[in-house]
């Protein structure tokens, strides 16, 4: 570890710290107790994704951006899982992007540098207008207004035990992993959204706490593109959507997740019930 | 030729950042772990633990310090010039800005992804994308 010259340092806490061994995770999680007594008793748990840029490179070397186009709406699709590293600088979009050059036709990587920009767009508008982070970017187009919408996260949201069982099996994830796929952030939002009424910032605040890929831009504006408040329209679906893009070993059974059940017509007359009828 | 410092935070969690390349020598890397930004942040075990081993990897260049990240950074980097991983997180420039009322400071961005022009509607996504498309490939 690089020491800093001694004269130049004189606060109490000037000495590097000497971090645990990669290899003693036990030794890593009582040492960042330490040094964040703010952390609760019960917050114990810790992910399989490790960082490190040898994780990350490991991870690089996997990806497949011909049928990333073809499956990534699909939870278990060929999606990269390189958000956390993306996130915390270990990796640059602008490597990544050379690396799928190096290993497809333009065609075939197009959609996964396509979803890149996602990240880009998102960071840039975060640096013009930081506000937009936690205040409503416009009105919500639901029928209803911001007042309409509770403040806080009741608990069962936050510990998994909706009732709804492929609600909770997503949340479960974001608990135990810190993970959760794109189209079951968009399902758990808009469920918090739209079908509990909560404001969109409590439930950004809580997957930032828990995400390792939490980002201030990419996730508190996903949340109001599903919120409406950042889009034209909310966003919504129904269990037969969410069967469409699970694996069988998602409980998405009727009676676990009646809540969701419907055409897209009836949910959305359930969950909007002061918009005109859609056509 | 007088010490330079680099300060890499949260964002910037690689030794592949051009702000190393960029830093005129001899430099000296810290990383602040800043609890109470940390909470501020509500992060949780598993966020930190991430970070944590990132860190890991980083040591042999970055050492990495305990505290307020203001305070500790005035006091580091008392008498040379700051270079800094260039971040969007507002509580990171307002610090920034702070410390260059006294020092010289730098910020290196990370290298380009897309390069769109200055013009760019940015109030749709794919009004973005159709004028950065050809940059995200690497043509431009
Ligand atoms: C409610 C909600 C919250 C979200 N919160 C975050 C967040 O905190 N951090 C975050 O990085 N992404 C967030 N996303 C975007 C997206 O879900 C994740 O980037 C993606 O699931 C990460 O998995 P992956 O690395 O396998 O992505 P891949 O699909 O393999 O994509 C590769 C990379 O492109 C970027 N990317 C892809 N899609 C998006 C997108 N829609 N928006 C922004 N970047 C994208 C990511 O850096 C990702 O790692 C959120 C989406 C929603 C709907």
């Amino acid at each position: 570890m690089t020491l800093l010259p001694q004269k130049k340092t004189n606060s109490p806490q000037s000495e590097p710290l000497n971090l645990a061994s990669f290899d003693d995770r036990a030794a890593i999680t009582a040492h960042i107790r330490q040094l964040c007594p703010y952390l609760d008793d019960e917050d114990m748990t810790i992910s399989a994704t490790r960082g490190h840029k040898n994780m990350a490179l490991a991870r690089l070397s996997e990806i497949d951006p011909e049928n990333y186009g073809k499956t990534r709406n699909h939870i278990g699709g060929k999606v990269t899982r390189l958000s956390p590293y993306i996130r915390h600088g270990v990796l640059s979009l602008a490597d990544i992007r050379d690396v799928i050059m190096s290993k497809v036709k333009i065609r075939d990587g197009e959609k996964l540098i396509q979803q890149m920009a996602w990240r880009e767009y998102w960071q840039r508008l975060y640096r013009v207008n930081p506000e937009i982070i936690w205040q409503d970017a416009e009105d919500y187009k639901t029928g209803f207004s911001a007042q309409d919408y509770a403040d806080d996260l009741p608990e069962d949201i936050a510990k998994g035990r909706t009732g709804v069982s492929c609600i909770d099996a997503f949340i479960g994830e974001l608990l135990e992993q810190g993970t959760m796929h794109n189209h079951a952030r968009l399902y758990v939002a808009a469920y918090i959204c739209h079908w509990r009424r909560i404001k969109w910032q409590a439930g950004a605040r809580f997957f930032l706490s828990h995400l390792l890929d939490g980002d201030p831009a990419s996730n508190n504006l996903s949340w109001q593109w599903v919120a409406s408040t950042f889009s034209h329209k909310p966003y919504y679906y129904n269990l037969e959507n969410v069967q469409t893009f699970s694996p069988d070993t998602l409980d998405t059974s009727q009676e676990n997740n009646a809540v969701l059940m419907g055409t897209y017509e009836e949910v959305y007359v359930r969950l909007f019930p002061n918009l005109p009828t859609p056509e | 030729m007088s010490q330079s410092y680099i300060w890499l935070h949260e964002d910037s969690l690689s030794l592949d950042h051009p702000v190393f390349s960029h830093a005129s020598e001899p430099s000296c890397a810290v990383f602040i772990w800043d609890d109470a930004y940390f909470e501020r942040q509500n992060y949780s075990l598993k966020r930190l633990t991430f970070i944590y081993e990132c860190l890991i990897g980083l040591q042999e260049r970055v050492a990495v310090y305990q505290g307020d990240t203001e305070t500790l950074l005035r006091n580091i980097c008392v008498d040379g010039k700051l270079y800094v991983a260039d971040t969007p997180n507002p509580i990171f420039l307002e610090i920034i800005g702070k410390i260059a009322q006294n020092n010289v400071v730098e910020i290196v961005k990370d290298k380009p992804f897309i390069n769109a022009p200055d013009d760019v509607d940015m109030t749709r996504f794919f009004r973005f994308w159709n004028r950065s498309r050809k940059s995200a490939f690497g043509f431009e």
